[in-house]
């Protein structure tokens, strides 16, 4: 499984990614919008887990960008903002399904990720 | 179903600063709990591989404690901040350090900031001096300022806040904005607020900053 971790907290997500690397999951990371993008240019991913709060590219108008280029990747979002349900109003703009609240769970990220690859 | 004018205008002033406020402090303590997390998480995964037999490596190990540790020093150091804030509405007039509360806000607001880009700094004059006022709405008017100076920072992305006295009046320069900004974040609550406490707030025209002036003797 291939995945992209977009976080603007570089020791999160380079950690998250060193953790989802003892797991058997390749988790490419970057700190901004840009640079994902940039990636899922050159590369095909499974899954992008996006953080939603982020300088520049916001989260969600990140995941818009990225389905034009990849539309089967699937998008997890996360976000340390509020619980999931008021969350989820957010997610619903842009249709996407999967959301996690900050601090993130490894095993629930895992689960989900193993839901939609299933499916 | 209310228009966003209206909304605007019951969420305006204070309530308004402290949800800002508050989302910008909650968001970096809510990062700095997600690195612990995910350090200690990490440690976790390293120690069971070590029980599995893998040699541990005693550096990695401590480097990993450490990041947690200056992590607790950082989240310890929010929290310092936001009991500062909280206790400004102890008194509604005492002695305060204009620069101290100046660097507050731009501490609290640092999340905000960082969102947008932007950076703060304040520059402290040689020689520090206290003011008569009250510290809650000092902290609200040169908060509020500063979100507007963010929101509309110059192409460099860099706000500077800076102090100066006469006799009678401390004025605080905004500077960093472009000049298509106005003074249309002052509402009615707000300019209530400044004429209440004698302030007064200037916006020279085409010159990328805005002033506030307090009197000294309140």
């Amino acid at each position: 499984m291939d995945v992209l971790l977009v976080d603007d907290e570089k020791e999160l997500v380079s950690t998250l990614s060193e953790r989802l690397s003892f797991r058997g999951i390749n988790a490419d990371w970057v700190t901004d919008g840009e640079s994902a993008l940039k990636l899922v240019k050159d590369k095909k991913y499974d899954i992008a887990v996006l953080d939603i709060k982020m300088p520049g590219i916001s989260g969600i108008e990140l995941g818009e960008k990225i389905r034009e280029i990849c539309p089967d990747i699937h998008i997890i979002f996360c976000t340390g903002h509020g619980s999931a349900s008021f969350f989820s109003a957010g997610a619903a703009q842009s249709g996407e399904e999967y959301y996690l609240v900050k601090p993130i769970n490894i095993n629930s990220l895992i689960e989900k990720m193993n839901q939609l690859m299933e499916g | 179903m209310h228009t966003n004018t209206e909304l605007d205008i019951h969420c305006s002033g204070v309530l308004k600063f402290f949800g800002t406020l508050t989302a910008s402090v909650t968001h970096e303590l809510n990062n700095s709990i997600g690195i612990i997390n995910e350090n200690a998480g990490l440690l976790e995964d390293l120690g069971l591989m070590a029980k599995g037999g893998m040699e541990p490596d005693i550096d990695r190990w401590m480097e990993i404690t450490q990041k947690i540790t200056g992590q607790v020093k950082h989240t310890h150091n929010i929290l310092k901040d936001l009991s500062k804030f909280a206790h400004t509405t102890d008194y509604t007039e005492s002695l305060v350090n204009p620069d101290e509360l100046l660097n507050l806000v731009a501490s609290l607001l640092k999340k905000r900031l960082s969102e947008k880009n932007v950076t703060a700094r304040v520059i402290t004059p040689d020689e520090s001096f206290d003011i008569h006022t009250c510290p809650f709405l000092f902290l609200y008017l040169t908060g509020a300022s500063l979100i507007h100076a963010v929101d509309h920072a110059d192409q460099n992305k860099k706000i500077v806040i800076s102090t100066d006295q006469d006799e009678k009046k401390l004025c605080i320069t905004f500077s960093g904005i472009t000049n298509k900004s106005d003074m249309s974040f002052l509402n009615k609550k707000m300019e209530k607020i400044l004429n209440m406490l004698g302030w007064e707030m200037k916006f020279p025209e085409n010159q990328g900053k805005f002033l506030i002036f307090i009197n000294k003797a309140n």
